[in-house]
């Protein structure tokens, strides 16, 4: 560990307690650890761009938009910004998986789209590049990190790439604006339907479907009438298959790092 | 003219100040300056316009400002109103403004953060933050039975009921406590009294009382400040944290400096630490913004004294040597005229006038809504009970004709909720009317519907604890325990699928036990001590012992195990591998989310998803927070077979945690933030009504009984020599503030209900003498439709991220954990996103610094 990641750990356990009592509740030990592995890895694998970070963490802002219903709302997003001689590029570091970003791109573009259009037409900016930047560790790496094969450990990292460029197109602007509108005031009103079956069954990653990806992972899913519906269908109805439902969602790997953590006996 | 930017900003935002509000928003000199804000007169926006013209005008960093609030909600709420102005700022200046840094919270918080803030260390180095005991966490430190009679015998007393009851007659404050022989009590009591000392800035090495229960109180004190460092983290509570702040205000060289401006709200609540503390930070550049009204000071009983704020100018003189600039913003904004001429003509009812003095700052409120119709109403003069009913019946009507568009909207307010008779009797009548109720502190939380259900099935799964003890407290949490079996076997009843879950439950964790003690006879057989290190031969012994379960067998073959042992830390003993196999995959959170499986729950979280209840899904979201507490407090999320052989559940869940929590549900919990829930008409105190307005405002009732001043009044004026507001009309003053602050909550409507054989205040016989109109007279045509939000045009800032992006995603997720505050059992999104954000961006600025220096 060098001594800049000792650093790193040092802002992460300030930042960890301060945000602790202001949300009034902490992380397991497990969470805590594997944001921790996101802070270091970043560090080591994106030491260069890192360094040339120009303005960290930018307010982006676009102010006095209309809902259809007539609400006031502005949009707001965070960017990191490096400039280089002439050269403007606008980073948008994104904590959550890698390959969800990579098979939900047209979601990240219209994001990087607007904030583009903030950044060149509200604040007469040049911008030249735009990326995603995905901080979390991809499985394949974890997994070789926990069998601790140094060869492994290394062909993973090398081959992580966790730098997705975003393309500059100003042309779905304006409509990507309208429908953060309507989402507005489908909040404001309190409509929060469940996602639909054949949403579930939806690829989100390359190899995974939303009710695999999202659902496995939410609480939510207990109370959720859908993936419910999903998870019979899957589990083909059978009794014995009913406590299956509340087995623990992650794998077994996942469930291992849980309890270690945890395990402050 | 050439606008200046603050100007586009007011013009960008469609908001125009009035000359008071100008001249707040934009003082400079380098002076203190003492706000006074009538009701409704625009304060939160001031506070936040002042906020960017420092940042955005004057070029302060927002890292050089100390901002607190009276609530952490309060804080979120700024913080919120700041990042949408600095981000359209930023638009017009292409500057960044960074909030991350910028002490804004309750002064609690802020003062914990100075603890272990570097540039307040004498030595550059970061002092350890001490973990902060919440109220919970210090009644259990204090409660707890040995510290309890370690703490008594250090005074010289015995722990007897006898003693306890001496304790009681000191300090409680109501007949019925002041005569018990309760622990609970005494350790109530003498915690009110350490925190006043700790607040007051006493010095536990000279206090010294003539009384000689006081003088064992005072050796008490010093027994308990002493047990705070005696742990491996030291710890602090709410109280003394304040005063180890201004310890390293004053200790530091940066201390008075680092600030550029202090701002205050809510001063009228402050307490001595508090004074001494801001003063302390804005000594170098006197930059000391206090906003408050005397005439909302509401919290004398947790130690508050309002005259910081009424002799503010005289303060100022004596810490500083100069005089504040006073602005006084008496524009009220929310209310109808009458509602505002009303409040006014209540608080001179009282004579503020006192040997020679006046205790309140002098006034005029002006309402600025032109609409002059009658707004403030009563009911008939009659008994209760054929009042209540009218009121009822009027909310309907306001219902039907529009003027209301969610029950929301009306709120009763109550100078205290537990016990209030006419609490049962409104929510009865509205119930008859079909108007729901909110109302989760007018009995205790716990004996809420949802929280019955939920602690029953973990007592079902694990076993209820068997409660053994004396007292009409344990009598009462007995019943509550039968009631909550009681809600277990009608859930069950109606739901075949929930009674085979928990069979399955109670299956899982027998074979655990059986496991359990199968692994413990081994390590007994073989010779071994369970703090021995194991070796992976023993380890393998073990996973294949004969009897054992499949699944505690497989967690033993685990990889991951036999490499942890392999590696051989000195953790790895029979104990940790025997703990580790012998887990349940789940916490009682977990547990907590798969009993919303079952119908009982997901109809009550469906009645919010489809827009017709949030009561409900509030409490849920609610008790995932008590549990989650509950789990930080224990410092894990695992049970292991061995906590729950020894009864963890029953003796650390159930009669230590949740029968504190259950006691101390007695007192009030003013502060507690509930929502305000759709679908409800609130119930509510009027301090926890303290900076809200509701279109309908209706009052409980128009009494609060005189009991004198508080005994820790008397103490500190007796003891410490503190100075203040005379004794004996102290409480009539903070009642007349009190009902203050009910009326003048109101935007459309004010009713004060008549009822025969209650108690009013002095104060409100001369009002409901007057010429106030009865509410059958109110001409609903005339009265204004309550402001629905999108006629407000104070835009909310939504984030593309944890706003848009996660409703696209699923809307129900974003129902529960971003709309409802659940916290989720395994990761929670938010704080992980946080967490890395935070940091990243430290280490952006960390190399960015590097570069400029080099």
């Amino acid at each position: 560990m060098d001594a800049m990641e000792q650093k790193m750990l040092e802002f992460f356990d300030r930042n960890y307690e301060r945000l602790k009592l202001e949300g009034g509740h902490a992380l397991t030990e497990d969470i805590k650890a594997q944001a921790k592995l996101q802070v270091v890895l970043y560090w080591r694998k994106l030491k260069d761009l890192a360094d040339k970070i120009s303005d960290a963490e930018v307010r982006i802002a676009l102010p006095n938009q209309k809902t259809p219903k007539g609400r006031t709302f502005s949009i707001e997003g965070v960017v990191d910004i490096v400039r280089e001689g002439d050269v403007n590029q606008m980073y948008d570091i994104k904590t959550h998986d890698l390959a969800y970003i990579q098979h939900n791109k047209e979601l990240y573009e219209e994001q990087l789209n607007v904030y583009a259009h903030v950044w060149q037409e509200l604040r007469k900016n040049k911008l030249d590049l735009t990326a995603v930047i995905s901080t979390s560790v991809p499985q394949s790496l974890r997994d070789a990190m926990r069998s601790g094969n140094a060869v492994r450990i290394e062909k993973e990292f090398q081959s992580w790439n966790p730098v997705i460029p975003i393309a500059i197109h100003q042309d779905k602007v304006a409509k990507t604006i309208d429908s953060f509108a309507e989402v507005v005031d489908k909040i404001e009103d309190g409509v929060f339907p469940c996602p639909s079956i054949s949403d579930l069954k939806q690829k989100v990653t390359g190899n995974e479907i939303f009710a695999t990806n999202v659902c496995r992972n939410c609480d939510g899913r207990f109370s959720c009438e859908v993936y419910r519906e999903y998870a019979r269908g899957a589990g083909k109805g059978k009794a014995a298959d009913f406590m299956k439902y509340f087995e623990p969602s992650v794998d077994g790997n996942e469930q291992e790092d849980w309890l270690e953590a945890n395990a402050n006996f | 003219m050439q606008q200046s930017l603050i100007e586009q900003l007011w013009e960008l935002k469609g908001f125009v100040p009035n000359e008071d509000q100008k001249k707040a928003i934009l003082y400079d000199d380098k002076a203190p300056l003492f706000i006074s804000a009538a009701p409704g007169s625009g304060k939160t926006r001031v506070l936040l316009w002042r906020t960017v013209h420092l940042i955005v005008e004057k070029g302060i960093s927002p890292d050089r400002i100390f901002l607190s609030t009276f609530t952490e909600k309060a804080a979120h709420q700024l913080t919120e109103g700041l990042k949408e102005l600095l981000g359209i700022a930023a638009n017009l200046t292409d500057k960044k403004y960074d909030l991350a840094r910028m002490y804004i919270g309750t002064i609690h918080s802020n003062c914990h953060r100075v603890l272990s803030d570097r540039n307040f260390s004498v030595d550059g180095s970061r002092q350890q933050m001490p973990s902060m005991m919440d109220q919970l966490g210090q009644y259990l430190h204090i409660y707890r039975s040995d510290f309890f009679q370690d703490m008594l015998k250090v005074a010289g007393l015995d722990s007897t009921v006898d003693v306890y009851k001496q304790i009681n007659l000191c300090f409680s404050t109501n007949n019925q406590t002041k005569s018990s022989g309760a622990r609970h009590y005494a350790a109530v009591g003498l915690i009110k009294c350490f925190n006043r000392l700790s607040e007051e800035l006493a010095d536990p090495t000279k206090l010294k009382s003539k009384d000689p229960l006081l003088d064992q109180v005072y050796e008490m004190y010093r027994f308990y400040i002493a047990s705070l460092s005696q742990g491996p983290v030291p710890l602090t509570d709410l109280s003394l944290v304040q005063g180890e702040a201004l310890k390293v205000v004053n200790a530091s060289p940066q201390g008075g400096r680092w600030f550029e401006h202090v701002i205050i709200d809510e001063y009228q609540d402050t307490n001595t630490v508090q004074e001494r503390l801001v003063f302390a930070l804005a000594e170098d550049k006197k930059n000391l913004c206090v906003v408050g009204d005397d005439d909302q000071a509401l919290y004398r009983f947790r130690g508050a004294t309002v005259e910081n704020f009424v002799d503010f100018p005289e303060r100022c003189n004596s810490y500083y040597k100069v005089a504040p600039q006073q602005i006084s913003l008496h524009t009220n904004y929310r209310s109808i005229n009458q509602i505002v001429d009303v409040s006014q003509s209540f608080m001179k009812e009282t004579d503020w006038k006192h040997g020679g003095k006046v205790y309140r700052l002098p006034k005029t409120v002006l309402a600025h809504r032109p609409d002059k119709v009658p707004a403030v109403f009563v009911t008939d003069e009659a008994a209760p009970d054929s009042v209540v009913p009218d009121i009822a019946k009027l909310i309907q009507r306001l219902k039907v004709e529009g003027k209301i568009s969610d029950y929301n909207q009306v709120a009763v307010l109550f100078s205290y909720l537990k016990g209030n008779s006419n609490v049962a009797r409104m929510k009865e009548a509205f119930e008859k009317e079909s108007i729901p109720v909110y109302a989760p502190r007018a009995g205790r939380f716990l004996d809420l519907e949802e929280s019955l259900a939920v602690f029953g099935l973990i007592g079902a799964i694990f076993g209820m604890p068997a409660m053994q003890g004396l007292g009409r407290d344990m009598d009462s949490f007995r019943l509550w325990a039968d009631n909550c079996e009681a809600s277990v076997d009608r859930l069950v009843k109606e739901d075949a699928s929930l009674k085979k879950f928990i069979e399955s439950k109670q299956a899982e964790i027998e074979t655990l036990i059986k496991d359990h003690a199968k692994l413990n006879e081994y390590c007994t057989k073989s010779g071994f001590s369970l703090k021995d290190r194991i070796s992976p031969v023993h380890l393998a012994q073990m996973a294949r012992l004969s009897g054992l379960s499949e699944q505690i067998a497989r967690k033993l073959s685990s990889q991951r195990l036999l490499a942890t042992v392999k590696a051989g830390s000195v953790k790895t003993t029979f104990a940790y591998v025997i703990n580790r196999a012998t887990s349940l995959d789940w916490g009682l959170l977990d547990l907590f989310y798969q009993l919303t499986a079952f119908s009982y729950f997901r109809s009550l979280i469906d009645k919010a998803a489809n827009g017709d209840d949030e009561g409900p899904i509030c409490n849920l979201g609610l008790l995932t927070e008590y549990i989650s507490r509950y789990q930080e407090k224990r410092g894990r999320p695992i049970l292991t077979a061995n906590d729950i052989a020894g009864a963890w559940i029953q003796k650390d869940f159930f009669m230590s945690y949740l029968y504190a929590m259950y006691r101390l549900g007695e007192s009030e919990f003013e502060d507690d933030e509930d929502p305000f829930p759709k679908g409800r008409v609130s119930f509510i105190t009027i301090h926890q009504a303290k900076g809200l307005e509701f279109p309908v405002v209706i009052l409980g009732s128009l009494y609060r009984k005189n009991q004198g001043p508080d005994v820790m009044e008397k103490i500190v004026r007796g003891e410490l020599g503190r100075q203040g507001e005379p004794l004996d009309r102290m409480m009539e003053f903070d009642n007349a503030r009190l009902f203050y602050v009910a009326l003048s909550r109101a935007q459309n409507l004010l009713l004060l209900p008549r009822m025969k054989k209650q108690p009013k205040l002095d104060a409100f016989h001369a009002i409901l003498s007057g010429v106030l109109p009865h509410v059958q007279t109110l001409d609903m045509k005339k009265l204004p439709s309550a402001k629905t939000l999108s006629d407000e045009n104070i835009g909310r800032a939504y984030s593309y991220t944890t706003d848009y992006l996660m409703y696209k995603k699923c809307p129900r997720q974003y129902m529960l954990f971003r709309k409802y505050d659940f916290v989720p059992a395994r990761a929670s999104v938010m704080l992980f996103g946080s967490l890395i954000h935070q940091t990243l961006e430290d280490l952006h600025n960390y190399l960015l610094a590097q570069r400029r220096s080099a």
